[in-house]
């Protein structure tokens, strides 16, 4: 640049050529950064606004436990939801119901690493004989979860029994933090089926799980997480013990009919399972898993997530003070026989 | 500059400073709240395929020759790596990762007859047949059956059908309750026969004695064998005394000095998780070390550079004979 140059006064055109210059790199650099903005920010996605899951406990019911024996999922579910009040008790005709399954592989039902369909169906047709308004089944598996729903039957069975799946996509995901939560801070959990859900609801199997020792009631809540939740495998009990303050359901299905001995969660062979033919219904989550643990012929030390948490306040390790029912499905249709001749 | 500059440009000089300045702490405060969970692995979420998929070359593809007549694919090829492998199988990725797993393939084929049934194979690339043997025999199932018709390393087990051949490890899952039938075991020699792989020869079986031995219970363990992370390349194997079972295990180290210290590393290990020191009286072996762990026995011994031992035995008698016929047979081999 020339010192004339240097000197020359800028004339009005020549400072009006370079403020539009200027205004229009700017304008371009604007219109790119508007097509690149994420208008959701690093939360996958998701609606705005804090996130509960909050209690869904009926208020005034003290807890309740069912252990009934038999091989017949539909019966036993039935039963067990009978013994421990009726569905009447806990399922109201405005209700909208949220059933949580464990779907998280893509494996027959079968292999009974998913909730069963048979369970599934039953549980939604329950709901809708109690009235609710609207009954919904959500997980957000470890598989692909078209294929997970599909291949374990349990898209089938909503189908076939008036439920709505709600399959997990990323603008379903809220980030959530746990109050006092150590792990759960700021974390994608799967919020939107529980909009306007009024009683929650959760089934599961019985299963060995090679990082936590079972996989039952509580591990399932392990489903509502997004994000890389594999980082909570390094810390897994204390993660399960978080989600069982998050989530209160309204009461749990375990369903022991099968119990999965070995090489889970995922199994593979019918000879990872065992005929085990029970069936629990309970209000309290950690007495169901407590329970769970006989069925997996395994200590409760071996399970440090139960206790952990029991000392949580979630519930009791001690089911037994819950004064189960016990029914055994073929001596009461027995005993119903005999009455009748 | 000489120049006196105008009021105009002097404003549009701290606009455009400004604008610059806000976007530095836009830029920063985003970066400051990074969020881990927003960068998850979505590849099942969106269909993405995971970039393990360009890993592996030498795999065998699953397709072609190994679909048995009558079936067809029922979707495209999985490929996991070590980043990826819970995303398909979960909390059991642990074993698989501490055993030198490199990479595995996954496909479903139904039948076209009846499209309900379906079958998944699972090919592990293990990295080298000890790897292998490792997941093969740590998970094989009590009711399993050999199927010397596919392999010397196979297996059925209800509706599925386990196998290895070198680095290789197979698992083929029926969502059938029947037994695995023909179509599932030309599957599995099919695609046993397209693998390159050594067959394993265990040398190690010969270091104890062959009498009652249960050779399905074998288990290969290539680290952390009982819980113990110093106790790598350990092979452990049952024997049958009278209604019970005892495993007997057997590791060779470099030299006399590391399977030494080795027994003596193991036997502390268990004292500080509780056991109690149980010694044995007269049983002929040199250094031998026995701890009460639970009621149960536990014996570990070194022969030259090999470590042997007991595991978890209910039957104390029993126990002390075959550690030593183990000695005798180390002596015997000699």
């Amino acid at each position: 640049m020339s010192k004339e140059t240097h000197d020359k006064a800028m004339s009005r055109r020549e400072f009006m050529e370079r403020i539009i210059k200027a205004g229009i790199t700017i304008a371009a650099a604007g219109a790119l950064g508007l097509q690149i903005h994420d208008p959701h920010g690093p939360y996958a996605g998701g609606a705005s606004g804090p996130a509960r899951l909050g209690n869904y406990k009926v208020r005034g019911l003290d807890e309740r436990m069912a252990i009934i024996h038999g091989s017949d999922r539909r019966q036993a579910l039935r039963r067990a939801v009978k013994a421990i009040g009726g569905i009447e008790s806990f399922i109201k005709p405005s209700d909208r119901v949220l059933i949580k399954v464990n779907a998280a592989f893509a494996l027959p039902a079968i292999l009974n690493a998913n909730a069963h369909p048979d369970v599934v169906s039953e549980m939604i047709r329950l709901c809708h004989e109690a009235g609710a308004k609207d009954v919904r089944v959500t997980d957000n598996p470890i598989n692909d979860p078209a294929s997970c729903f599909q291949l374990s039957g349990i898209k089938d069975a909503v189908e076939k029994s008036g439920g709505r799946l709600y399959m997990p996509r990323e603008s379903y995901f809220r980030p959530l933090t746990l109050p006092g939560g150590s792990l759960i801070r700021d974390w994608p959990v799967l919020y939107e089926p529980f909009e306007d859900v009024t009683k929650l609801i959760g089934i599961s199997p019985v299963k060995d799980h090679h990082r936590s020792g079972a996989s039952m009631s509580l591990k399932n809540w392990y489903g509502l997480l997004g994000g890389r939740r594999n980082i909570f495998h390094q810390d897994i009990h204390t993660i399960i013990m978080e989600l069982a303050m998050l989530a209160r359901p309204t009461f749990v299905i375990l369903d022991g009919t099968m119990t999965m001995m070995t090489n889970g969660p995922t199994g593979g062979s019918l000879a990872d399972l065992k005929q085990t033919d029970v069936m629990i219904a309970s209000t309290d989550p950690v007495a169901a898993d407590a329970f769970g643990a006989t069925l997996l012929e395994r200590p409760l030390t071996s399970l440090p997530f139960i206790a952990k948490a029991a000392e949580a306040g979630v519930g009791t390790l001690d089911y037994e003070s819950l004064r189960p029912e016990r029914v055994s499905l073929e001596d009461e249709h027995n005993s119903t026989q005999e009455q009748g001749a | 500059m000489n120049r006196n500059r105008s009021r105009a440009e002097t404003i549009s000089g701290i606009v455009i400073l400004c604008v610059l300045f806000c976007l530095g702490v836009w830029i920063f405060t985003r970066a400051k709240h990074y969020n881990e969970s927003a960068w998850f692995g979505r590849a099942h979420q969106t269909g993405e395929t995971s970039a393990a998929a360009e890993i592996a070359p030498d795999a065998v593809e699953l397709a072609g020759e190994i679909i048995p007549e009558g079936y067809a694919a029922m979707g495209d090829e999985e490929v996991f790596d070590s980043e990826t492998l819970s995303d398909k199988i979960n909390g059991k990725a642990d074993l698989y990762l501490e055993s030198g797993f490199a990479s595995m393939r996954a496909r479903r084929f139904f039948d076209k007859n009846n499209p309900e049934t379906w079958f998944e194979v699972y090919l592990y690339n293990m990295g080298e047949p000890r790897n292998a043997l490792t997941v093969f025999s740590l998970q094989r199932r009590k009711e399993g059956r050999d199927a010397p018709e596919i392999g010397a390393w196979a297996y059925t087990a209800g509706n599925a059908i386990f196998f290895m051949k070198g680095p290789w490890y197979v698992e083929i899952v029926s969502s059938s309750e029947d037994e695995a039938g023909a179509s599932l075991i030309r599957c599995a020699q099919s695609l046993l026969s397209s693998l390159e792989g050594e067959e394993l020869v265990f040398e190690e079986l010969n270091l104890l004695p062959k009498d009652n031995m249960l050779h399905s219970s074998l288990k290969y363990f290539s680290s952390n064998g009982f819980g113990f992370h110093r106790l790598d390349r350990i092979l452990a194997v049952n024997y049958q005394a009278g209604e019970r079972e005892i495993m007997a295990f057997v590791s060779v180290r470099d030299n006399p000095e590391e399977a030494a210290e080795l027994a003596n590393a193991y036997y502390k290990f268990l004292l500080e998780l509780g056991a109690e020191s149980a010694p044995l009286q007269d049983t002929g072996i040199p250094g031998i070390l026995s701890a009460d762990v639970l009621g149960d026995l536990e014996i570990i011994f070194n022969h030259d550079r090999m470590l042997y031992g007991i595991h978890a035995a209910t039957d104390r008698s029993a126990a002390v004979n075959l550690a030593i016929r183990m000695l005798n047979h180390a002596n015997t081999e000699r």
